[in-house]
This record gives structure tokens, sequence and C-alpha cells, in this order.
């Protein structure tokens, strides 16, 4: 066995492994890539500070809900981060609320949490924003499906907040008529590439004031 | 709680349409309206259909889209019915 420690990085290690049996060599070699993460996994629960462009912390401006969808099509999880971070940059806290695996998939993205905030099981934000416990300014509704339209509708009835829905997948114009309540529509044909959804959140610059 | 599905799969306006057309008695609610310790989802308004004592309403999951659902209980079939009067 042989172990390469890499030089200024002592947390991280190489180990080539020799295989058993008839296999040798090159073919026959496996290497592991041990990565020490430290204590709780490397996972970060300290709170989040909101700092400007320049760096410097700011004092929050408002608060915005991202509700996330089914995260079957890949770019949803891309324009959360993005939106995050803009609304982050722009002063306003940004709290994710989605299934287990739509978060799952942000918190395993971001694991010191540099970008996520808050993230919440969706039945639970339902819920506190229904008894009036808990509400937001912003509310973002991620929707590729009809379920996603029902989520929306049901953010509209039960809060407060402007809302945003951000429509996209391959059949995002059928799902753009069946929006008929009040919001602000955000919407792109986006499977894949998050390329012509982040443009369209562009152009609407929803953490404007 | 023991539940019958009646349809998977389907959509809220079609949920609503097949309460509307195959139960005579039904309650029309908001979205976030708390039945069984579940607030339901849905674009408003969302039907409530009442047999007897069963009760068939819509439940949404983000992945599996709207089921109609349907639930026999007494006491939940007079509360909602009192909240027609």
């Amino acid at each position: 066995m042989q172990q390469v420690l890499l030089s200024g990085s002592p947390r991280v290690s190489f180990y080539h492994l020799h295989s058993r049996g008839t296999h040798r060599g090159r073919i026959g070699r496996v290497m592991h890539k041990i990565i020490a993460c430290g204590r709780n996994n490397g996972i970060s629960t300290k709170p989040q500070e909101l700092v400007n462009l320049s760096g410097e912390p700011t004092t929050p401006l408002g608060s915005a809900l991202l509700v996330l969808g089914c995260p079957q099509v890949p770019v949803q999880t891309s324009i959360a981060l993005y939106l995050i971070n803009r609304l982050k940059k722009s002063g306003i806290v940004p709290v994710v609320a989605g299934n287990k695996s739509a978060n799952a998939l942000l918190v395993i993205a971001d694991p010191d949490r540099h970008y996520l905030g808050e993230v919440m099981d969706l039945d639970r934000a339902v819920a506190m924003i229904t008894e009036k416990k808990r509400d937001f300014d912003r509310c973002f509704v991620f929707i590729h499906n009809d379920a996603g339209i029902s989520y929306a509708a049901t953010m509209g009835a039960i809060s407060k907040a402007k809302i945003f829905t951000l429509i996209y997948g391959e059949h995002f114009d059928e799902l753009v008529k069946q929006v008929d309540f009040p919001c602000t529509i955000i919407a792109a044909k986006a499977v894949h590439n998050p390329m012509p959804l982040k443009k369209a959140i562009d152009e609407v610059t929803p953490w404007a004031a | 709680m023991n539940y019958e599905i009646l349809m998977r799969d389907g959509s809220f306006k079609e949920c609503r349409d097949f309460i509307k057309q195959q139960y005579k008695e039904y309650i029309d609610v908001q979205p976030g309206f708390k039945i069984f310790d579940i607030h339901l989802i849905g674009v408003p308004p969302i039907a409530i259909g009442l047999d007897a004592d069963f009760i068939i309403f819509p439940y949404t999951k983000p992945c599996h889209g709207t089921f109609l659902l349907r639930v026999e209980d007494t006491a939940e079939a007079a509360r909602l019915r009192a909240l027609k009067k």
C-alpha cells in the first residue's frame, strides 16, 4: 500500500491498493480517495450571515421562501442555488422548502452552507403558513408539472407573500396556461440546461425591491 | 388511516370534476384547509365529496401529482357537514 500525502493538505490522502488474486498491474489497481470531513461530516450548522457584494455584513431586507417541486428535472437544483445567491446578495433571507429528495440534492451539494440557509420540509412549511405561525415577503414556486401549479395556487391562497412562479420543463407553455391566480410568471423551456431560465429570472430581477 | 385511491397521477382539475360529477354532496374549501391532520393542496376552490361516512378528497405530492382518496370517518364527515350550514 502506498500512501501519498498532498503537501499543504494533510486531511486529504490517496491510497493505492493492489488488488488481490490474479489481477495485477495497472488494470487491477483500485484507487481510494479518502477525505476527512471533520466533525459532523463537514456540515456547518452556524447561522448564515448576509453579506453584500463587497463582502460586508448587511441587515436582512426581507425573506423569501423557495418552494421546490419534484427534482426530476435537473435545472431545479441549479436555479435554486443561483436564486439563493442572488437573494442573499440583495439582503433577502432565503428559506428552502421541499420534499426529502429535493432538499437533499441542495444540502449535499452545499455541505458547508455557503449558499443554503434554512431548509425545511414542504408539508411543514405549508402547515406553518396556514396556521399563521410564519410568513414570507416573497415566495418562489418551482413548477414543471401539475402538482407545482397546485402548490403555487396554495401559496397564493395561504400566504401574503408576493408569488413568483418559475415554470420550466419540456411542456412549460401548457403549464403557463393553467396559471389563473395572481403571480409573476417566469417561464422558459429549460430541462437540462438552466441558462434559459436563468436569463428569464435575470430579466425580472425578483430580488429587486 | 385506511384509504382507497380512486384516482392516481391525476390533475387537480380532473379530481375536482370527478367529485362534482360523481357525488351529490360536496363542499368547496380553500387551500390549506385541514382534514385528517393534513393541509389540502390545490387550486381554489378544492372540492371535498361526502358519501355517507366516506370523505373523498384530493391529496397532492410534488413527485406523484394528485391522488383522489376515499376515507371512512364518521366524526370527520359530520364535522365537514356542519361546515356547510
